[in-house]
């Protein structure tokens, strides 16, 4: 936990609750309603941290829909773990992150799901030098997120929990149904940790991954599931869009953020092949890349950059197809095709020097396609 | 249409006439919301009106009374306007000016409780809204279907919207349960609705149609009038309107009131107002259509029980719903679903939980899965398909199950009771439960209650299904029909929504076919398909109408399937009145001689368009196939008939003369029509195949001749690539008369074997169909051939396992013959394996 360091500005990305410590601090005051037993604030103080109000001074932070922040927080204060779930790049970890700072001011305790993942790295280890000296007590035990958060009675953020092999996501099943964990290795009341008020879990988890099918049911049983979608409003992802990739651009320092309709020709692309619906109402082979929210951050912020610094000039449409390009070859060559038709078929019919430029710039994509076809 | 009488209407006249004019109220409302219902019922218990304005048909006002008979709600008052064909101004525009509406009532709608309240409190009743064909009128992009009460517009407001961000709702509903339906004194509400709409006016003016102003000035002269004569008027109206109608009344005072003439209908056109049946499903905005609002079994309790009770009332209902269909919902996770509803419920302040806490509650609590789409009620319309199965059954709770039913003393359209007087006169007994009828066409009985079941099919009314139709097709003529009778709870209402066609079932179906003839263009499928309907419903008017019509068809259509089609339903229609000397014979020989003539066109012009066809590469497919199959199936029935003309007794040879001697010519012609296919290489294969078939079949040569005679033509007429194609014309069009035994079996295997890997792949999906003409074991004997020249007798059963797609083998096969190339390439592997076996 970083909160007070004099440094924290020069930190490349600052917990949330470092970020927005002043945010935090007026909702803290203004605060009338009473918090859950744990909580470091009400649930409308929590509410108006992500979901934003003007006359506070207190910015926006979730764009998504207002419902799902409600059920997320009603789940965590009335004990139920929380799993959020959706498509790669819906925010999960950054609400996930939000609420965890806005909950229990800390948002570190943070648990990285994947294949490698044993329970210590979950409940508690060992010091071994101090293990071999003293034999076990409390000072050779390495505290891990899920024993500090039971002590401390904060949130667990267990990121990509699918990811872990089923025997350590059910580790944390007696955690979350009796809301204690068992030492046995100590003697006496070290052995049994109860959680304090407070303490809950919210998990995430992408669907492009091995999904949820094989969680085990009663791990199922003890979270409460929230799926995150896509932005729903093509002009609030646009205005998100511009937004996140002019503070990249900014923090690159690149002086001048990208032009409208440089913005607007990338987020209809994105979206009309994330959906494999055009405005128009035709249907399109969609990406089996993910085309996300963030990835159209990522791209604008490439866009920006290119041409920033390789030609020294504000970007065009045009730097879009190289970008995509680049986005969609991730992990399927079909994909190249797929925008090349959508080029073809749809951009090319539409009215609008920006569109025109976009599928003026269609040859680039050759480029890609050989590459594609060259990697062994 | 006839109006019937009420008790009630202009009440208002009988009232001394007063000084000064009356005061007005307006209570602009949401349709179909229960705190708004509940608030009518106290202002009028309150204040007393001596006459209740409603926004409804005004057309229906004289007979309001019907709405206060012993109905079970909800029910709706169901106009409809119609040109009937011939009688309306421009006869080709006659099925567009076709339009129906609904204005549905439930007991929590507002206007409901307006008639029922007002009509105890003693108060004259209207309504003052314009007749559904005068709103139809005014906006021409106004599709031919509307429900008056729909309030499809208001979640698309910019307003609305920024209210939900600015209340932190998902949606227009959940605003709506937050702001209003919470409990709340009658006042409160009534002046939060007034600052809610008076603030949602101004900024919505610019998107109202126009016809909006006609309507409020309709109104605003109606309640103008009524005040006139009465003190005290209530007017409930949707909330939108009431601004504008205030400003419009305000301007009349002191001005001459006349009541307004209530506009009617265009010259020629048929109109019609009448109560139906509705039912919840048709109310919900996720099944329904244009419906006003989400989830009506819920507001229903709401209504009845108080919004206290909602959530422990959807609760019960949805667990004994989801407990019904076998899924497990556990104790445990009923009790998080209460404790989130709870919870939202006191985080989002609602003093009790709106729908939207207890759907939100149980999304999180009982899904267990991520979601492939959006929650359905995050937004308008209907449950998006991919929605999850425990949500659409919680939604399926909420709406309920609830079906009107009307009062017997209802007045119903002439049709309705037309309908009921000839079932009974026919016996047809209407009572609950399946029944079978046979009916034989040969009685007069059984011929009308047969096109009586045939009109109220072509009608779509529910309850009548032709049980043995396939059967018939296959058979030919047969006297007896069977037909299965369960008379269904839409029954009325789907009666009373066909009397919009016409006043008798005649008319109506007359009127229905020839407005589905019109939006099809007049194609000749569509003219076809109603010519056979026209014929089992016993339409001779219209069937002499549409032969003629199908005569002019026939030169405009290009399309082989098409034709096929129609060939096929007139073969049908013609064997199944073939004239027979038991029959009633007099009818089905008047509309033998047209159906005959219209065959031979037909077939005439199949001929042509299959000699015409181009595409010596062409693929088979089974709408090609099936094309010269109609055209055999037409030839042979053609063939039969002037055979059995020749021969039979001259009683019969009389009926039928003029026909045979067409027929004969008409086969000749095909023949040599298709004898020229068979030799043209430019011919796709498809049709080359069948037209060997046809050639052959009508031959008459034995199957041993044929046999010896094939393997010289097949080999002359194809080539490896286009042996299925040939042979799927052909087995298609001639399986009878192909027996598959060694010879062709050796045939096609030869020509396999010679095939390169990628001609093989190519010709697979080919020679499947070819085969799938022929019956399985059929094809079990074809496959032992095949086996057995292999000398693999015992695992011919093999060959016909292979029960995957045709795509995975291909697919497999290219994967294999990739591997198998690559490995060559390096030289490790024999290279490609041989082709064929799981063909």
């Amino acid at each position: 936990m970083a909160t007070k360091r004099r440094g924290a500005a020069a930190l490349q990305r600052p917990p949330a609750e470092v970020r927005f410590k002043d945010e935090l601090a007026t909702l803290k005051k203004q605060d009338k309603h009473p918090a859950p037993p744990g909580w470091a604030m009400s649930l409308a103080a929590v509410r108006t941290f992500i979901l934003g109000d003007e006359s506070l001074g207190i910015s926006r932070k979730f764009v998504g829909d207002a419902a799902l922040v409600d059920r997320a927080m009603v789940s965590l204060a009335t004990r139920r773990g929380l799993m959020l779930i959706g498509e790669p790049g819906t925010a999960k970890s950054m609400l996930s992150e939000l609420l965890a700072a806005a909950v229990c001011g800390d948002s570190t305790l943070t648990i990285q799901g994947g294949a490698s993942l044993t329970e210590d790295q979950i409940k508690y280890g060992w010091n071994y030098a101090l293990l071999v000296a003293e034999g076990p007590t409390p000072r050779a035990m390495v505290p891990a997120p899920m024993y500090q958060a039971m002590k401390q009675g904060r949130i667990v953020r267990f990121e990509e929990i699918t990811r872990c092999p089923l025997e350590v996501q059910d580790a944390i099943l007696s955690l979350l149904s009796d809301r204690v964990m068992a030492i046995p290795e100590l003697s006496g009341k070290d052995g049994m940790l109860f959680a304090r008020e407070g303490f809950n879990v919210i998990a995430t988890a992408n669907t492009r991954d091995r999904g949820v099918n094989e969680m085990s049911a009663a791990l199922k049983r003890r979270l409460n599931f929230e799926t995150v979608f896509p932005i729903a409003d093509p002009a609030v992802e646009r205005a998100l869009v511009s937004r996140e990739a002019a503070k990249l651009l900014t923090s690159a320092g690149i002086p001048e953020p990208l032009n409208d309709d440089v913005i607007d020709v990338l987020v209809t692309t994105f979206r009309e092949l994330r959906t494999g619906r055009t405005a128009e109402g035709k249907s399109v082979d969609p990406l089996s890349t993910v085309m996300s929210t963030a990835e159209a951050v990522s791209v604008a912020h490439a866009v920006g950059t290119r041409a920033w610094f390789l030609r020294g000039e504000r970007a065009s449409v045009a730097d879009i197809v190289d970008c995509i390009a680049g986005t969609a070859v991730k992990d399927n060559a079909e994909d190249l095709s797929r925008i090349q038709r959508y080029l073809d078929h749809n951009v090319a019919r539409r009215k609008g020097a920006s569109w025109q430029a976009l599928y003026g710039a269609r040859h680039r994509l050759a480029g890609y396609a050989t590459a594609k076809k060259d990697a062994p | 249409m006839s109006a019937g009488h009420t008790p009630v209407a202009d009440h208002a006249s009988t009232e001394p006439s007063v000084a000064q004019p009356g005061a007005v109220r307006v209570l602009g409302v949401r349709h179909h919301s229960p705190a708004c219902a509940r608030l009518v019922d106290a202002v009028i218990r309150d204040w007393q009106p001596t006459a209740v304005c409603i926004e409804g048909p005004a057309d229906f006002s004289p007979r309001i009374g019907e709405l206060l008979l012993e109905h079970t709600l909800p029910l709706a008052v169901f106009s409809f306007v119609h040109h009937a064909p011939g009688t309306g101004p421009d006869d080709a525009g006659a099925s567009g000016t076709r339009a129906l509406s609904w204005s549905p009532f439930c007991a929590y709608s507002p206007e409901w409780v307006a008639l029922q309240a007002g009509h105890a409190a003693g108060a004259a009743l209207s309504f003052i809204d314009v007749p559904m064909w005068a709103k139809a009128l005014a906006r021409a992009d106004r599709p031919d279907r509307e429900n008056r009460y729909a309030d499809r517009a208001a979640p698309t407001f910019d307003h609305v919207k920024a209210l939900c961000t600015r209340f932190g709702c998902a949606g227009y509903d959940a605003l709506w349960d937050q702001l209003f339906e919470q409990p709340l004194a009658p006042d409160a509400l009534a002046a939060r609705l007034d600052a809610y709409f008076a603030e949602l006016r101004p900024t919505v003016e610019a998107s109202l149609p126009p016809s909006d102003a006609v309507r409020e000035e309709f109104m605003a002269a109606h309640v103008h009038h009524t005040r006139q004569t009465s003190p005290r008027v209530l007017v409930v109206c949707g909330g939108l309107h009431k601004p504008a109608l205030e400003a419009r009344l305000k301007a009349l005072e002191g001005q001459p009131a006349a009541r307004p003439d209530v506009p009617g209908a265009p010259d020629g056109a048929k109109f019609g107002s009448y109560l139906v049946p509705y039912s919840f499903a048709r109310l919900d905005a996720f099944t329904g259509y244009q419906s006003g609002m989400p989830s009506p079994g819920f507001y229903q309790h709401v209504w009845d029980k108080g919004p206290a009770e909602a959530a422990a009332f959807t609760m019960r209902t949805v667990q004994r719903r989801l407990r019904g269909l076998k899924q497990p919902v556990s104790t445990a996770d009923l009790i998080a679903a209460e404790t989130m509803t709870g919870g939202l419920q006191a985080m989002r302040g609602h003093a009790v939980a709106t729908r939207t806490d207890i759907l939100d509650g149980m999304a999180s609590a009982l899904v267990k899965d991520a979601l492939d789409v959006r929650l359905p009620w995050s937004h308008r319309g209907h449950i998006e398909a991919g929605t999850h199965p425990l949500l659409v059954e919680v939604l399926k709770a909420l709406s309920g199950d609830a079906r009107g039913s009307l009062d017997p003393t209802t007045p119903h359209p002439p049709l309705v009771q037309s309908v009921q007087d000839t079932l009974e006169r026919l016996g047809v007994s209407m009572r609950p439960g399946r029944t079978t009828l046979e009916l034989d066409r040969e009685t007069a009985d059984g011929r009308e209650t047969s096109a009586l079941f045939a009109r109220l099919c072509a009608l779509d009314v529910p309850g009548f299904v032709r049980a043995d139709a396939q059967r018939a097709r296959l058979s030919g003529h047969s006297a007896v029909e069977r037909w299965h009778v369960e008379p269904s709870l839409d029954f009325t209402a789907a009666l009373i929504e066909a009397s919009a066609w016409g006043g008798t079932l005649e008319l109506a179906v007359s009127a229905k076919l020839q407005s589905e003839i019109a939006q099809a263009g007049g194609v000749l499928d569509a003219v076809v398909h109603a010519l056979g309907v026209a014929l089992a419903c016993e339409l001779h008017a219209l069937f002499d109408v549409l032969v003629h019509d199908a005569m002019h068809a026939i030169e405009d259509c290009h399309d082989t399937s098409a034709v096929g089609g129609a060939l096929d339903v007139v073969r049908w229609a013609l064997a199944a009145t073939a004239p027979d000397e038991r029959a009633d014979s007099h009818v089905d020989a008047r509309v033998h001689g047209p159906l005959a003539a219209l065959l031979v066109a037909l077939a005439g012009h199949q001929t042509r368009l299959l000699e015409a066809m181009r595409g010596a590469g062409d693929k088979a497919d089974e709408p090609t196939v099936a094309a010269v199959a109609a055209l055999y199936g037409a030839t042979r029935f053609m063939a039969q008939a002037s055979d059995a003309g020749n021969t039979a007794d001259p009683a019969v040879r009389d009926t039928a003369s003029t026909d045979t001697a067409g027929y004969a010519d008409a086969v000749r012609l095909a023949q040599n029509g298709m004898e020229r296919a068979l030799l043209d290489a430019d011919c796709p294969p498809a049709v080359r195949g069948g037209a060997l078939g046809l050639l052959w079949a009508h031959a008459d040569t034995s199957a041993d001749d044929a046999m010896a005679d094939l393997e010289h033509t097949v080999s002359a007429a194809t080539s490896p690539e286009t042996l299925g194609d040939f042979l799927a014309g052909l087995f298609g069009v001639a399986r009878e008369q192909v027996r598959v035994d060694g010879t062709l079996a050796r045939l096609v295997d030869r020509a396999v074997l010679d095939m390169t890997e990628p001609a093989f792949l190519d010709a697979l999906p080919s020679l499947r169909l070819a085969f799938q003409y022929f019956p399985r074991p059929e094809r079990a004997r074809i496959a032992q051939h095949i086996a057995s020249s292999h000398g693999f007798e015992r695992q011919a059963h093999t060959l016909l396992g292979a029960v995957a797609d045709q795509h995975v083998l291909q697919d497999a096969q290219r994967l294999e013959a990739a591997v198998a190339a690559r490995m060559a390439h390096y030289g490790i592997g024999n290279g490609p394996s041989s082709p064929g076996g799981s063909a």
